[in-house]
C-alpha cells in the first residue's frame, strides 16, 4: 500500500527521467514545472508547518463560556456569513481561537442525543449547505450532526467552513461537526480550499488557520449509544469504541494507522479488509461490521464520504449507511443529496434534495475545465 | 494641501503601481490595477497624462485578460484624473489597444469605456481624434478591431450634422455589415437598431441617402449566407418600422412587410426563432393597418406549428400580445384560439407552460359565452397538464378569469389541480402552490375553502420538508388574515389542538404545532390566545427536548406581547402563568434553554414596564 | 459560436499540458513503448514554449489550468490520450509499416499526434482540419519553433502564408459546411487511400443534421478507412443527470451547446451514427476497468492521491471512444 505522500511523487520522477532534465532546460516555465512538486516543497516550508497560524497558541484550560458579548460577535457574524460573505481575516483568527476552545474539550467519540440530523459531505456547496437548512429546519430549532468534509471542489468552501464553525462556537450543544479526510493540509493543497483562500484573502494565512483548526475536529460520534458515526469507516486497528478514545487525535490525519483509517475506509461487496482504490484507508466487508455493531452493541454505522446517486445508499444488510449531503457534486454529477433525521424515538426518516436554485455562479472568467472538451 | 503631498510623495505611487503591475501573482496586478483611480489622484493631473498613461499604454499591451478589463473600466473613469475633457483624448490610444484584444470582454469594456468619454468630448475633439480612431479600428486587419468598431458609431451619428461626413460614416458601417469575417457582420447587425433608433429620435438628422445606406444594409443583413447574422434582422427590421411610423411615411410599409413574412418563414430556424420571439412587437408596427395585420395571421399559425419547439415555444408567449392587436374580433376565435388549442396540447412540455404564462389573458379580447365555449375547455385541459409548470402558470395568472367568467366555472378542475400540486415530489412546486393559496382563498370565499381546501392546507403543516411547513403556518396567519380570528377557532385551532398524539411523538411535529400556534397569536382574538393556544404552550414548557423547551421560551414573549393588548385583563394569567414558567426555563440544564429564557425574560419585563 | 468551439481546443491542450506536467502523460507502457512515440513531453513543452510568442493570452490560458487542474480531469485526460493514441497504433500496425494511409484529423486544434505518426510511419500523410482561426494559430506556432519546424520539415508558402510538409498538410475550413470541407479534403486527399479519421471532440458540437451528413459524405468519399471518434454521451439511464447537467452548465457558464449529447445518449446510439455495422463504442470507465493494467494503475496512483474514485466513474462512464471501419 502506498500511503506514503511523497514517495510516489519521487517515484513519478524516477520512471521519467527525460522529464527531470526537461524541467532543468526550460527554465522559463517555471509554473508548469513547479505543479509536480509543490506539494513536496510546501511541506518543507517553515509556515506550513502545523501550528504555524497561532490559533492554538494561547488555549484556555476550560471551554469556551459565551456572554453576551461574543454571542452579539457570533450573532453578527453568522448573519453575515448566511449572506455567503466572508469574515475578515482578523475575525477568522477570533473565530478560530475561540472554536480552538470548544473543539479541544470535545471527546473522540462525541456523544450526542436524539433527536438530530445526519448529514455527509458539503464540500464547499455553500448554497446547497443552506437548501439542506431549508429542509431539515434551521439551525439551533433542529441539532445537526455533520460528517466532515466541508472544504474542498466547491467555489465556497471558506464561507461554508466559516458558518459551520461560527455555528459550531455559538451553539456548541445543536450542532457537531466531525473531521473528514478533506480537514486536512495536504489534501486540501490539491483539491481546492487552499487556493480558494489564497484567492479570497491574497495569502495562506486563513488556510492556516482553519487547517491548524482542524486538528481538533472531533473524529467521531455515538448517538445515544447506538448510531456510530464517522466521515470514513472502520479500521482494522480499532475493535472497540474504547479504542478510538484512546487516540491522540490532535494532529494532522496521519498517512496511515487507526485514525487515518477512520476518515479514509469505504465499505465493500467483498468480504473482509482490502485494499482502498483511494490509496489511504481499506475497504471492509459486512462481516467486518457486523462483528463491530456486535462488539459494540450498536444498531448502525453512518458514514459519508462517497458519492451515491440518491443522497443516501444502504449497505451491509442496514449494518451501514453512506449519507451525501452534496448534491450535484462538484456543478456535474447530477447526483441527489440526503440527510438521515432521528428522532427521539430512534426512527429514521432520510430527506433527499436536489441543487438549491442558484442565482447563479460568480463568471470565474476562466475556470478549471469541468468537463473533457 | 493636495498638490503639497503630491510633490512630497514625488515618484513613489507610480514606482510603487509599476513593482504591483509585474508581480507574478494575477490577483495582485489585478489589485493594482483597481487602485489606479488612487494613484492617478495622488500624482495629479499633469503627471497622469505624462507619465500614467504612455505606462499603461505599454501594460495594455502586455498582460492577461482580467488585468486588460480592469484597466478598460478604469480608463472609462478617467477623464477627471487627466484634468478634464480638453485632455481627455490621450485616453484614446490605451483603449484603442484594449479594443483590438481578442478577449470579448476586455473589447467590451473599452468600447463601453470609449463611448463614455465621447459624450465628454467636444464637436472638434469628435472629428479630431475620435472618429479617426473608429475609421482606424474599422480598416484594421484584425476582426477585433472592426467589432469593437461596430459599437463605437452610435456616439458620433447624432453629432455629426454634415451631410457629407455622416454618409461617409455610414458607408465605413456598410462595410463593416459585409466584412468577410462572420464574427464582424454580426456585431454590425447587433449594432445597427441602436444607430437606427438614434436616427428616430433625431428625425431632421437623416436625409434619403442615409436611408439608402441603411437600406443597404438591410438587405444585406437579411441575405447574410449565415443564421447567426441572418436572424439580427428580425431587430433591425423593427427599429426601421418604427422611424417610418415615427415619421407617418408609410411608403414602405408594403416593402417591409413582405420583409418581415421572409423572415418568419425563414428556412434557418434561429431567424424564425427570433421572429416569433419578436412577433408582438414586430407585428405592433403594421397594427394600423387592417389588411396587412390580416396578412400576418397566416405567418403567424405557421410559427405556431414550427418544427422547432424552441420556436413554438417562443411564439406561444406572444399569443396574447399578438391577438389583442387584430381588428376582428372573430379572428381570435376563429384562428388564434384553434392554434392556442394545439399549441396546449403540444407534445414539448417548455411550450406548453410558455403558453400557459399568457394564456389567460385572451379572456379579455371575448365575451363572457365565447370565454366559456371556447377558452375554458383549454385551460381546464392545462390544469390537468402532466407538467407541473404548466398548472402552475395557469393557477398563477387565473385573475383574469376569474373577472370574466368567475371561478365556480373553473373550481371543478382546479380542485384537482390544486391536490395533484400540493403532492408533487418537488417541494418547490408545493411551495408554488401554497404561495397561490391566500389568492385562491380570497377569489373563492369562505364557504368554498372549507369544504375543499382546508384540509389540505393543515396536511402541509406534517410535510417532510421544513421549508413547506414554514410555509403552512405562514399561510395560516395569511388566510386569518382574510377569514378572521372566529373562522380560525373554529376551523384551524381547533383541528390543530385535536391533533392525533401518536403523531405528536416525534419533536418535529410538537415543534411545527408550536410554530403554528405562535405565529397565529398576533391574529387572532385574545381570548383564544389565553384559553386555548396558552395552556398548549405552557404544557411543552416540560418537553423532553430542549430545542421545544427553548421555543417555548420564545414563544412565551410574543404571547405577553398579544396579551398586555387587553390591559389589565391579563395580567393574572401573565404573572401567574407565563413569568413562572419563564423563570424555570432560565434555571433549565441546557445553555441555550436558559439563554433564550433569560431573553425572553428580559423581553417581558420590558414589555410590562 | 464558431469561437466558442473554437476556444474548446484551449481546454483540450490545458487538460494535456497538466496531465504532461503531472506525469500522467507519457505512458510508459502505453505510447512509449507500445506506441513508440518518443519526446513526448518535449515536443509538448516546445509547443507551449512557441505559442506564447504567438498569443500570450491562450498561453495564459492554458498555464492556469495546468496550475489548479484536479485529479479526475487529469485521469479523464490520461485516459482519452491514450486511449486514442493506443487505437490509432493497432490500426496502423495491423495495416502493416508499408502500406500508404491518410490520417486526417477533423478539428484538430493543437492536437500534435502528426508527430509521433510522421515519425513512425514513413508512408503516412497526415491532415489536420479545424477553424481558420486554429489552423492560423497552430500555423504560426509551428513555424516559430525552430525545433518544431525542422522535426516536420515544414516549408511555407510566402504568397499565402500556408505551413505544410510534404506528408503533412494544414486545412482550414468550418467543417459544419459540408460542401467546403468535402472541396478541401478533395484537393488535399486520396479518394482510394486508407483513410483514418480522427475526431476528438467535434461531433459533439455539431448539429445532428450536419455531422451527420459529414460522416455519411466522408464514409461514402473514401474507399476504405476507420473513424476513430471520442465524444461525451448524455446517458440513457431513466435518473442519469448527467448530460442535462452538462448541456445546461456548459450553455450556462461559455455558451456552448451539445446538440445531440441526449440524442446519441447511450453507447448503443452513438454506434449508430456510424453507417457501417461494425463500430465499436467503449466507455472510458469499462477502459480504465478493463484495460489498463495492474502496474499502469499503480504507476497512476503514485501520481496524484485520487479521492473522488465515484466522480470519476460517473463522468467516465460518459465518454466514449468509438471505432467504425468501412470497406466497399
Amino acid at each position: 500500500m502506498d500511503l506514503d505522500l511523497d514517495v510516489p511523487m519521487h517515484d513519478a520522477i524516477e520512471d521519467q527521467p527525460v522529464t527531470q532534465d526537461e524541467d532543468k532546460n526550460s527554465g522559463n516555465e517555471n509554473e508548469l514545472t513547479a505543479t509536480t512538486t509543490s506539494v513536496d516543497e510546501d511541506e518543507e516550508k517553515d509556515d506550513f508547518k502545523p501550528g504555524s497560524s497561532g490559533i492554538a497558541d494561547h488555549k484556555s484550560a476550560k471551554p469556551l463560556e459565551l456572554n453576551n458579548s461574543n454571542i452579539n460577535q457570533l450573532d453578527q457574524w453568522i448573519d453575515y456569513l448566511g449572506k455567503c460573505q466572508i469574515l475578515s481575516e482578523d475575525d477568522v483568527a477570533r473565530l478560530c481561537k475561540m472554536a480552538v476552545d470548544v473543539l479541544q474539550f470535545e471527546e473522540n467519540v462525541k456523544p450526542i442525543n436524539v433527536p438530530v440530523t445526519i448529514c455527509g459531505d458539503v464540500h464547499g456547496q455553500f448554497h446547497d449547505l443552506m437548501e439542506l437548512f431549508r429542509i431539515g429546519g434551521p439551525c439551533p430549532d433542529t441539532n445537526y450532526l455533520f460528517m466532515g468534509d466541508y472544504v474542498d471542489r466547491g467555489y465556497y468552501s471558506v464561507e461554508t467552513v466559516s458558518y459551520l464553525v461560527a455555528m459550531k462556537v455559538r451553539y456548541p450543544h445543536r450542532i457537531t461537526i466531525l473531521r473528514g479526510n478533506h480537514e486536512s493540509r495536504q489534501i486540501t493543497q490539491v483539491y481546492g480550499f487552499y487556493d480558494e483562500c489564497l484567492r479570497k484573502y491574497g495569502s495562506a494565512s486563513v488556510w492556516k488557520m482553519f487547517t491548524d483548526l482542524f486538528d481538533y475536529f472531533p473524529i467521531t460520534a455515538l448517538v445515544d449509544n447506538k448510531v456510530f458515526c464517522l466521515h470514513g469507516g472502520l479500521s482494522p486497528m480499532i475493535e472497540t469504541i474504547d479504542q478510538v478514545r484512546e487516540l491522540n487525535r490532535i494532529q494532522e490525519v496521519p498517512h496511515e494507522g487507526p485514525m487515518c483509517d477512520l476518515l479514509w475506509s469505504d465499505p465493500d461487496d467483498r468480504g473482509g479488509w482490502g485494499i482502498s482504490p483511494r490509496g489511504a484507508g481499506f475497504t471492509f466487508g459486512q462481516d467486518i461490521s457486523e462483528q463491530f455493531n456486535h462488539t459494540n452493541d450498536l444498531s448502525l454505522i453512518a458514514r459519508a464520504h462517497q458519492l451515491v446517486m440518491e443522497g443516501y445508499a444502504w449497505s451491509h444488510q442496514q449494518n451501514v449507511v453512506t449519507i451525501f449531503s452534496a448534491p450535484n457534486y462538484c456543478y456535474r454529477c447530477g447526483n441527489q443529496a440526503a440527510i438521515m433525521e432521528v428522532d427521539e424515538n430512534h426512527n429514521r426518516q432520510f430527506l433527499q434534495y436536489d441543487p438549491s436554485i442558484r442565482p447563479g455562479e460568480p463568471t470565474v472568467s476562466r475556470k478549471t475545465p469541468d468537463y473533457f472538451l | 494641501m493636495a498638490s503639497e503631498s503630491v510633490e512630497g510623495k514625488d515618484l513613489y505611487p507610480l514606482a510603487l503601481l509599476m513593482d504591483e503591475l509585474k508581480h507574478d501573482d494575477i490577483a495582485n496586478r489585478v489589485e493594482a490595477m483597481k487602485k489606479l483611480d488612487t494613484i492617478a489622484t495622488a500624482l495629479g493631473p499633469q503627471r497622469t497624462r505624462d507619465e500614467l498613461i504612455p505606462f499603461l499604454m505599454e501594460v495594455a499591451q502586455d498582460d492577461e485578460d482580467e488585468v486588460f478589463a480592469v484597466l478598460a473600466d478604469e480608463l472609462g473613469q478617467f477623464v477627471p484624473y487627466v484634468g478634464g475633457p480638453e485632455f481627455a483624448t490621450v485616453l484614446l490610444p490605451p483603449l484603442e489597444i484594449l479594443a483590438s484584444t481578442e478577449e470579448t470582454l476586455v473589447r467590451d469594456k473599452a468600447v463601453g469605456s470609449l463611448n463614455k468619454i465621447a459624450e465628454q468630448l467636444s464637436q472638434e475633439q469628435l472629428f479630431h481624434d475620435f472618429i479617426p480612431l473608429i475609421e482606424h479600428l474599422a480598416t484594421a486587419d484584425w476582426f477585433s478591431s472592426k467589432v469593437s468598431s461596430c459599437g463605437l458609431f452610435k456616439s458620433v451619428i447624432p453629432r455629426v450634422k454634415d451631410d457629407g461626413l455622416r454618409k461617409e460614416l455610414l458607408a465605413l458601417y456598410l462595410q463593416m455589415v459585409q466584412d468577410e469575417t462572420p464574427m464582424v457582420r454580426r456585431t454590425a447587425a447587433k449594432n445597427l437598431p441602436a444607430l437606427i433608433d438614434l436616427l428616430t429620435e433625431n428625425p431632421e438628422l437623416s436625409t434619403n441617402e442615409d436611408w439608402d445606406y441603411i437600406s443597404n444594409m438591410f438587405q444585406k443583413i437579411i441575405n447574410d449566407s449565415q443564421d447567426s447574422v441572418k436572424y439580427l434582422t428580425v431587430n433591425c427590421l423593427i427599429s426601421i418600422l418604427k422611424f417610418f411610423n415615427t415619421k407617418g411615411d408609410h411608403s414602405h410599409s408594403k416593402d417591409l412587410l413582405d420583409s418581415a413574412t421572409k423572415l418568419i418563414g425563414d428556412e434557418a430556424w434561429r431567424v424564425r426563432y427570433m421572429a416569433a420571439d419578436k412577433f408582438e412587437e414586430l407585428a405592433a408596427q403594421f397594427s394600423d393597418n387592417e389588411a396587412y395585420m390580416a396578412e400576418l395571421i397566416q405567418p403567424f399559425l405557421n410559427l405556431c406549428e414550427d418544427n422547432e419547439s424552441d420556436v413554438r415555444k417562443a411564439i406561444a408567449k406572444q399569443v396574447a400580445g399578438f391577438a389583442k392587436l387584430l381588428q376582428d374580433p372573430s379572428d381570435v376565435l376563429t384562428k388564434v384560439l384553434p392554434a392556442v388549442q394545439s399549441l396546449s396540447m403540444d407534445e414539448s412540455e417548455a411550450v406548453r407552460a410558455s403558453l400557459a404564462l399568457t394564456v389567460t389573458n385572451l379572456v379579455t379580447l371575448m365575451s363572457k359565452e365565447e370565454a366559456i365555449d371556447h377558452l375554458l375547455p383549454i385551460l381546464l385541459n392545462m390544469l390537468k397538464d402532466e407538467f407541473p409548470d404548466v398548472r402552475l402558470n395557469i393557477i398563477a395568472n387565473l385573475k383574469a378569469v376569474n373577472d370574466v367568467i368567475g371561478i365556480d366555472l373553473l373550481s371543478e378542475s382546479l380542485l384537482p389541480a390544486i391536490t395533484e400540486l400540493a403532492k408533487d415530489v418537488n417541494w418547490r412546486v408545493r411551495m408554488a402552490i401554497i404561495d397561490y393559496i391566500p389568492i385562491l382563498a380570497e377569489q373563492l370565499g369562505v364557504q368554498f375553502f372549507d369544504q375543499q381546501l382546508s384540509d389540505l392546507c393543515l396536511s402541509w403543516l406534517w410535510d417532510t420538508v421544513f421549508s413547506i411547513r414554514e410555509a403552512a403556518v405562514n399561510n395560516l396567519k395569511k388566510l386569518t388574515e382574510i377569514f378572521g380570528s372566529d373562522w380560525c377557532r373554529d376551523e384551524i385551532i381547533a383541528k390543530l389542538l385535536k391533533f392525533d398524539s401518536q403523531l405528536l411523538e416525534n419533536f418535529v411535529y410538537r415543534f411545527t404545532l408550536l410554530s403554528a400556534l405562535t405565529e397565529l397569536v398576533p391574529v387572532i382574538s385574545l381570548t383564544v390566545v389565553a384559553n386555548q393556544i396558552l395552556p398548549f404552550i405552557s404544557h411543552l414548557a416540560d418537553d423532553g427536548v430542549p430545542n421545544i423547551r427553548f421555543n417555548v421560551a420564545k414563544s412565551y414573549a410574543v404571547i405577553v406581547e398579544s396579551l398586555i393588548k387587553g390591559g389589565a385583563h391579563y395580567i393574572d394569567t401573565i404573572n401567574g402563568t407565563i413569568l413562572p414558567s419563564l423563570k424555570k426555563l432560565t434555571q433549565d440544564e441546557d445553555f441555550d434553554v436558559k439563554y433564550f429564557a433569560k431573553q425572553s425574560l428580559n423581553q417581558c419585563n420590558e414589555l410590562l414596564k | 459560436m464558431e469561437t466558442v468551439v473554437q476556444q474548446t481546443d484551449y481546454d483540450a491542450l490545458s487538460c494535456r499540458m497538466s496531465a504532461i506536467a503531472k506525469g500522467y502523460l507519457p505512458s510508459p507502457s502505453l505510447q512509449v513503448d507500445r506506441c513508440n512515440y518518443h519526446q513526448y513531453k518535449e515536443f509538448h513543452m516546445e509547443y507551449l514554449r512557441a505559442l506564447k510568442s504567438v498569443s500570450m493570452r491562450i498561453y495564459s490560458i492554458v498555464n492556469r489550468v495546468v496550475k489548479t487542474s484536479f485529479p479526475v480531469m487529469n485521469y479523464g485526460t490520461y485516459l482519452r490520450t491514450v486511449s486514442i493514441d493506443v487505437a490509432l497504433n493497432d490500426y496502423l500496425t495491423s495495416l502493416g509499416k508499408d502500406k500508404k494511409v491518410q490520417v486526417i484529423n477533423l478539428g484538430c486544434g493543437s492536437d500534435l499526434r502528426m508527430i509521433p505518426l510522421l515519425q513512425n510511419f514513413p508512408t503516412l500523410t497526415y491532415i489536420d482540419v479545424d477553424y481558420d482561426s486554429s489552423i492560423s494559430v497552430k500555423s504560426k506556432v509551428l513555424w516559430n519553433s525552430e525545433a518544431l519546424k525542422n522535426l516536420l520539415d515544414l516549408q511555407r508558402d510566402e504568397s499565402t502564408g500556408e505551413v505544410f510538409a510534404e506528408r503533412y498538410k494544414l486545412a482550414s475550413s468550418d467543417l459544419n459546411r459540408l460542401e467546403e470541407t468535402m472541396q478541401r479534403l478533395h484537393d488535399l486527399t486520396e479518394k482510394d487511400c486508407t483513410t483514418i479519421i480522427i475526431t476528438e471532440c467535434l461531433l459533439c458540437y455539431m448539429r445532428q443534421e450536419e455531422s451527420q451528413k459529414l460522416i455519411g459524405s466522408i464514409v461514402s468519399y473514401y474507399q476504405s478507412g476507420t473513424w476513430i471518434a471520442y465524444d461525451p454521451i448524455g446517458g440513457s439511464e431513466p435518473n442519469d443527470r448527467f448530460g442535462r447537467v452538462m448541456q445546461a452548465n456548459l450553455r450556462e457558464s461559455r455558451n456552448l451547446e451539445m446538440p445531440t449529447l441526449m440524442i446519441y445518449n447511450s453507447k448503443e446510439k452513438y454506434a449508430s451514427r456510424f453507417p457501417t455495422t461494425d463500430a465499436s463504442v467503449t466507455d472510458m470507465w469499462e477502459i480504465f476497468s478493463n484495460r489498463i493494467s495492474a502496474d499502469e494503475n499503480k504507476r497512476l496512483r503514485s501520481l496524484q492521491f485520487l479521492d473522488e474514485i465515484e466522480e470519476l466513474k460517473v463522468m467516465q462512464k460518459h465518454y466514449v471512444l468509438s471505432t467504425a471501419s468501412w470497406q466497399k
